[in-house]
């Protein structure tokens, strides 16, 4: 498991640790990347944040399960684990405890993803 | 796809400020309104529109549709800039705010109704979903306009945005033209050419996403006030725990 991480931003990317074994629904439950969406004033509050797993299987993308090319996203060279073009699973939003983000981050949301997923919460939401 | 952008990108040099809002698709009851300021004119740039259309729809295999695409894009977006541009100065904005708001229900009301059986669940939902988004955009976009005007640096950035934005909004636009096309005029899409369409409405997204970056250099959001740190109790940690508990440690590093 990472380390706690010093100060999380909305728009980055962690991989996620997952611990506690208990399938069941459709959940997800793999350890994956997240992209963190919580405000920063919210995720320096120190305990938690929000996050949406990205999945590689393309094909899920649809009306708000919106497609992340690579080229949206800024990986961090100092992480070995490589982004890649995904989908991000809105209606999978989830809190996560900061404790099971990997340190270093992935990478960065580039701002018109970032505007992209604001969209596609907004939708799943009903945010007008 | 790429190409196509270039040629859009070179077609304006203005900021999203200058841009001519959204007026809607010309549909049977906004094109009727319209057309009592400018009867002609209007219903001949409506009719150019739906030929590029039909002529879109038409084709029977993915790559005739993408080489029809190509061929006509450019023109279909200036064709909706000049609609734009002439109904901006021969309709009132308020009139034209109705109108497009009006034009986004009657897609909506048509894609609900008709999407299922012609389009199937997906295509439908991605639809919807574009209008939705166009709708947002609109409400963004005048913002945009009665927002600040910017200089120097911000204008040169807001330039840069306006063109990706322009080419990302025409093109879902264009795709969701082809579906209401598609229903207006009865013509049936093959499944193969609606893949393709459904992978030009998500460029919808980037629009927003554009948008919303144009919007951020007239309003920039009030950087990150200090909350104040609220007590974090057993509860607290209790529904943190919860919230996790169903992940498990999986040995694949795949997602």
């Amino acid at each position: 498991m990472g380390t706690t991480p010093l100060e999380i931003k909305q728009g980055e990317i962690y991989w996620v640790r997952a611990k506690d074994l208990d399938v069941q629904g459709s959940e997800q439950m793999k350890n994956r990347p997240y992209v963190i969406v919580t405000r920063n004033p919210i995720n320096r509050l120190g305990q938690n944040v929000v996050g949406v797993p990205l999945t590689t299987r393309l094909h899920k993308a649809c009306a708000h399960r919106i497609l992340i090319q690579l080229a949206h996203m800024i990986q961090n060279p100092a992480c070995t684990r490589q982004l890649q073009t995904s989908v991000a699973l809105t209606d999978h939003i989830r809190v996560l405890d900061l404790r099971r983000l990997e340190q270093p981050k992935m990478g960065d949301l580039s701002d018109t993803a970032k505007g992209g997923l604001e969209l596609a919460l907004a939708n799943i939401f009903d945010i007008r | 796809m790429e190409t196509v952008l270039e040629m859009q990108k070179s077609q304006t040099d203005d900021g999203l400020g200058e841009l001519p809002t959204f007026v809607g698709l010309p549909s049977k009851r906004s094109s009727h309104e319209l057309s009592a300021d400018a009867e002609d004119l209007f219903k001949r740039i409506v009719s150019i529109l739906n030929n590029f259309l039909l002529r879109a729809i038409d084709q029977q295999t993915s790559e005739e549709f993408v080489a029809a695409r190509d061929e006509i894009f450019v023109n279909v977006a200036k064709t909706h800039r000049a609609l734009g541009s002439l109904a901006s100065v021969m309709v009132p904005r308020q009139t034209l705010n109705r109108l497009a708001w009006e034009s986004f229900a009657e897609m909506e009301a048509e894609l609900t109704e008709q999407g299922l059986k012609r389009f199937g669940a997906t295509a439908r939902d991605q639809a919807i979903f574009t209008v939705w988004t166009l709708r947002k955009m609109h409400r963004l976009l005048l913002r945009i306009v009665d927002g600040k005007k910017l200089e120097g640096e911000l204008a040169d950035k807001d330039r840069e945005i306006a063109k990706e934005f322009n080419f990302f909004a025409f093109w879902s636009l264009f795709h969701l033209e082809c579906l209401i096309a598609s229903m207006r005029f009865n013509k049936p899409v093959r499944p193969e050419v609606l893949e393709t369409i459904c992978g030009g409405l998500r460029a919808a997204v980037n629009a927003y996403g554009f948008l919303r970056q144009g919007l951020e250099l007239r309003m920039p959001a009030r950087e990150d006030e200090p909350l104040k740190p609220y007590e974090w109790d057993e509860e607290d940690e209790e529904l943190l725990a919860s919230s996790m508990a169903d992940m498990e440690e999986a040995e694949s590093e795949d997602w």
